[in-house]
């Protein structure tokens, strides 16, 4: 008997020494990045990983559009609002040691920015060693914004940044290593590898296999299955783009105001966010990033009124008539471009065209590519086309694709839109918060009354995660990207690593 | 343990213990076969019902095309409207990608889609009967299944062109996911070449991205799997996952396509009530068990203890514990053996008691007559010396005879009396090595004259070496006198009696033999007893003193007798080593 108890105690003493918890894994923590080509992921997002690893900007814009130091610690106008100073950090380090200081700066944003882009700056110029200053011709409530944009970098091809990692080799794919050096803290993530694939779902077929850890996007039709997934964190967040029917307003009709407000009110932007984009994503009011402190939701907006777009047609001239054997009947026809390398904008097409029909518009959806959209949207030979446009989360960037002078010196889209460019003149002029906030007011109005396309749906993305790694909680909601340099690896014994 | 509990602790086991622990096991044997079976039959009506719904699912949508194209067909509607319907369709039912009709020549009369994308029609040759052709699997850009659905029209019993239309299979993956055996189990569906189309387990969808070639258990089982439902075979597998777990798996083929469903679950989940319920059933067993062997056990040891009871106590009255009884419990046959016990060791005591009192009283009876008998003669002679004396005090000559006289008669009194006290306490004696020869040679001398006077010869056959032993030389020599009287007074004249003498390495014996009477057995075994005689005179107190002497120097003495031929006794001691001559010569 007391052998048996003796063998006992030691089957269980054996027992839980076997049942310790496994070691925390001494090999460098390494995140692989999974970018998948295709659609509305091109060859820019890997240019904005890379530049998110191991650039910073000297300004930056947060969840809802307000300026933020980075670079900048602090800045400083002028009374008269001409004169802009940035006044850099002064811990802060290039990847090869360099100190950050105002000249390098100065020389960074000579080579970087388009001068059309920073139209209103004069000179820019290094005011002792930390403090970059600006001089412009006049006020320009966007000039933050723009800084946001690039990177400060340094060397030949622009390699050498300041941020939480550093470049160590781009062939045969992207390896970054952690900046132990980084002014905020080094990231706990010692290693980052970019992967690129030629489609998402080859991307997703290579997490799936655990080749990769972070997948860049995963498409809206299989959020669904990855949600489930207990190894994976799925974190979908809204982007800050917007897919309008941008109307040229040289057409006879298109350039007709109430034939586009018809348009507006004959489409369901909800069906649209339903059949389209699977339910990920929020029906469109315009081209401001609707969690922009300055947005204001009580602007009237179009809700769908097929029956109101039809009275209006009616009202404009635009009866329903039948044109002859074989034809539809229709209040008129406008072709429109759809994107057709991404089967969203099938899709999108599909049901626009769809609603338009019910309200006697005959629409025909014409496939191009995005090349051919871009040549033909910058030359004017278009009538209307469907395709994904940047808000960002500053104004800039409404400014940018609305404001026809801008059309006139970077080409954007020439659309002949005029209606909007005194409020977004003003809105640039805006020297305070106040002023902004009436200004977008009026620019939510003005694109209202006045619309220059259909703004249709805001689509949502997703980043997901393996939960090897722990993401901070305030990404929930937020593009996750932002936070990677405080990703930490989980211990290996937590219940979440699961790898 | 003894005998009755054994034999008890065996009729309880093959009585109640035996016939139980078999009923457990073919209960349990019974009860995991029937559950595992249940089990498994349960996963496969699962996998079945999921294979029905996808085969359903294929069938609703080729009956909404064939719908769809005969409507198309049949109504004669104008392109536009052709492609509005196919449009309004793809858009109502969204596991429709794309819509196209082709008239019999293969050419597009009207599609959905607005990206042109070439479909190929497919070989007549394997287009099966019903005129449904369903592509091959693929997989598009976000790993989703889809398949293209051939299905031509027939319109007046000829042929009137084709319906085709992509089918996104997302809505299969939803149904796969859905599928939920307890809360491990989950489904699983491969296409005919091996492909996983969808997996349930959100841990497991890595198997549906994997490339066909690689290998892992699943893909293995699911092969297996695939081969047996085309078979209609009912044979579910047990294997172990990627992850090391026992899963159990069972096919069922959907038809067309010709798919397979599997459902899979761990089987410490799916056989958990299997185990729960053993537990259960050997628990109960194991508590009947123990119940059976406990109130065996308080029976039982009623029983037997009342026997132990009874066995000790006749020990006890084996040993001489008269005052032994038995106090038991019950009214049954034990408690009456015990009364009975109770009853018969009284007796015993009365009669023990009655036999001392005889034997006391016999005892008694004979010292006296024995004593009467010893001391009658001498003080009878010592009386008649003194009467006498009375007479002839002045005769010097008389006077020295009565002397003799009283001092001769007072030796045997003494004689007489130092035998009745030292029967009654150890003899003083002298210890000191003894040569055993010369010692009995002595003897045997000093009764060579009351030998030849009997008619008798004796003699002394001596060993050949020297021999010690630790004696007394002056109680060894009253020893052997006495049995060489003994012997020749139960020796007729012209006998013999020998005194021999044997040495061997570690004892010394000395025996004397006669050719007399002999002893007859019934009396062979008192002869040392004290007042026990065959003589008309004496105690009968010699043969115990001999012996008594004899144990006090260590040694023993036996006897052996044949009536007619003449009667042994053997004195057996431990051999000792001679005195040193120093001690000796001191």
């Amino acid at each position: 008997m007391r052998a048996f108890v003796l063998s006992l105690a030691g089957a269980a003493a054996f027992g839980s020494a076997c049942a310790k918890p496994a070691p925390i894994s001494s090999q460098a923590p390494t995140l692989t990045v999974g970018l998948g080509f295709g659609g509305t992921a091109q060859a820019p997002s890997r240019q904005y990983m890379i530049d998110s690893l191991s650039g910073e900007p000297l300004v930056a814009i947060d969840w809802n559009g307000r300026f933020q130091p980075r670079l900048a610690a602090g800045w400083t106008w002028s009374e008269d609002g001409l004169t802009l100073r940035l006044h850099l950090r002064p811990d802060v380090v290039f990847h090869d040691g360099t100190p950050l200081t105002a000249d390098l700066v100065v020389a960074d944003l000579k080579r970087s920015f388009n001068p059309a882009v920073l139209d209103r700056v004069t000179s820019i110029s290094a005011e002792g060693p930390s403090t970059v200053m600006f001089q412009l011709t006049e006020v320009d409530a966007f000039l933050l914004g723009q800084l946001n944009n690039v990177p400060i970098k340094k060397g030949k091809d622009r390699l050498i940044g300041t941020g939480p990692f550093l470049l160590r080799s781009q062939s045969p794919e992207f390896v970054f290593e952690s900046f132990p050096r980084y002014y905020q803290r080094p990231p706990a993530i010692s290693k980052v590898l970019i992967k690129t694939y030629e489609s998402p779902r080859a991307a997703w077929a290579a997490m799936m296999r655990g080749e990769v850890s972070f997948l860049y996007e995963v498409s809206r039709n299989a959020v669904d299955f990855v949600e489930a997934e207990s190894r994976l964190q799925t974190f979908s967040f809204p982007r800050p783009y917007y897919i309008p029917i941008v109307f040229n307003l040289n057409h006879p009709i298109l350039g007709r105001r109430e034939v586009r407000q018809a348009i507006n009110e004959a489409i369901n932007r909800t069906e649209i966010v339903e059949k389209a984009l699977n339910r990920r994503g929020d029906p469109a009011d315009g081209p401001i990033w609707p969690q922009h402190w300055a947005y204001n939701p009580g602007v009237r907006s179009y809700s769908y009124n097929a029956a109101a777009a039809q009275i209006r047609l009616d009202a404009a001239g635009f009866p329903e008539v039948v044109s002859g054997r074989g034809r539809m009947p229709k209040r008129f026809a406008f072709r429109c471009l759809f994107w057709k390398e991404d089967p969203l904008f099938e899709q999108i097409a599909l049901v626009v065209q769809k609603q338009l029909f019910e309200s006697g518009i005959d629409v025909e959806m014409v496939p191009a590519t995005l090349k051919e959209i871009g040549e033909r949207h910058t030359s004017g030979d278009f009538e209307a086309f469907i395709l994904q446009m940047t808000s960002g989360r500053s104004l800039d960037w409404v400014y940018g694709f609305w404001h026809s002078a801008r059309e006139k010196k970077s080409g954007t889209v020439m659309s002949g839109y005029l209606g909007a460019d005194a409020v977004l003149d003003r809105l640039r002029n805006a020297r305070s918060d106040e002023e902004t906030r009436i200004a977008v007011a009026d620019l939510q109005r003005v694109l209202y009354d006045d619309p220059p396309a259909a703004f249709l749906v805001r689509p949502e993305t997703a980043r997901v995660i393996d939960q090897s790694f722990e993401v901070p909680s305030e990404a929930n909601g937020r593009d996750v990207l932002g936070t990677l340099w405080q990703w930490k690896p989980r211990p290996a014994a937590s219940p979440g690593a699961q790898r | 343990m003894t005998r009755i509990t054994s034999r008890f602790v065996l009729l309880i086991a093959s009585a109640a213990v035996a016939p139980l622990v078999l009923y457990g096991l073919v209960s349990v044997n019974h009860l995991r076969s029937g559950t595992q079976n249940s089990v498994t039959n349960g996963n496969r009506e699962v996998a079945r019902q999921v294979a029905a719904r996808i085969h359903l699912y294929f069938d609703n949508n080729v009956r909404v095309l064939r719908s769809v194209g005969t409507e198309l067909v049949n109504t004669h509607l104008e392109e536009w409207q052709q492609a509005r319907m196919l449009r309004n369709h793809v858009l109502d039912f969204p596991e429709f990608r794309g819509i196209t009709l082709f008239d019999t020549a293969g050419r597009q009369v009207a599609t959905s889609r607005l990206v042109v994308k070439q479909v190929i029609l497919p070989d007549p040759a394997d287009i099966p009967e019903s005129g449904v052709y369903i592509a091959p699997l693929q997989l598009d850009q976000d790993v989703l299944p889809t398949t293209i659905i051939f299905l031509r029209l027939d319109s007046q019993q000829r042929e009137s062109g084709w319906i085709v239309a992509e089918i996104s299979l997302e809505e299969l993956w939803r149904t796969v996911d859905q599928i939920r055996v307890g809360n491990e189990g989950f489904a699983l569906l491969v296409a005919e070449d091996g492909t996983f189309i969808a997996h349930g387990n959100p841990d497991k969808k890595r198997l549906v991205a994997a490339p066909l070639t690689s290998s892992s258990p699943e893909r293995a089982v699911a092969t297996e799997l695939r081969t047996v439902a085309a078979k209609d075979d009912d044979s579910s597998r047990d294997y172990f996952d990627s992850t090391g777990r026992k899963m159990l798996a069972v096919g069922a083929r959907v038809g067309t396509p010709s798919w397979t469903v599997i459902v899979e679950q761990p089987t410490d989940e799916a056989f958990a009530i299997t185990r729960t319920l053993e537990r259960q059933l050997t628990a109960a067993i194991a508590l009947a068990l123990l119940g059976t062997v406990v109130l065996g056990w308080f029976w039982g040891r009623s029983f037997i203890t009342r026997i132990f009871a009874l066995t000790k106590a006749t020990r006890a009255i084996a040993e001489g514990r008269m005052d032994e009884r038995v106090s038991l419990s019950g009214r049954d046959e034990i408690r009456q053996l015990g009364d009975s016990f109770n009853s018969m060791a009284d007796k015993l005591v009365e009669l023990q008691e009655d036999v001392r009192k005889q034997e006391r009283q016999a005892m008694f009876g004979r010292i006296a007559a024995g004593l009467v008998h010893d001391l009658s003669h001498p003080i009878q002679n010592i009386g008649n010396s003194c009467k006498l004396i009375l007479k002839m005090f002045d005769d010097v000559e008389y006077r020295e005879t009565f002397k003799r006289t009283v001092d001769r008669e007072m030796v045997v009194v003494k004689r007489v009396l130092d035998d009745l006290r030292n029967i009654a306490r150890p003899i003083p004696l002298e210890r000191f090595p003894v040569d055993i020869n010369r010692s009995v040679a002595e003897v045997v001398e000093s009764m060579q004259q009351h030998s030849e006077t009997a008619g008798i010869t004796l003699r002394a056959e001596l060993a050949p070496e020297t021999a010690f032993i630790d004696g007394d030389l002056f109680a060894l020599g009253r020893v052997y006198r006495n049995l060489i009287i003994n012997a020749i007074q139960a020796t007729a004249p012209g006998g013999l009696v020998v005194a021999a003498t044997e040495a061997h390495e570690k004892r010394v014996q000395v025996r004397v033999t006669d050719t007399g009477c002999g002893i007859p057995p019934d009396r062979l075994g008192a002869v040392f007893e004290d007042f026990v005689t065959t003589k008309r005179r004496g105690l009968g107190l010699g043969l115990a003193i001999s012996k008594k002497i004899v144990e006090q120097l260590g040694g023993q003495i036996t006897v052996s007798s044949e009536v007619g031929k003449g009667t042994t006794f053997v004195l057996d001691f431990p051999r000792t080593k001679p005195r040193p001559m120093a001690l000796a010569a001191g």
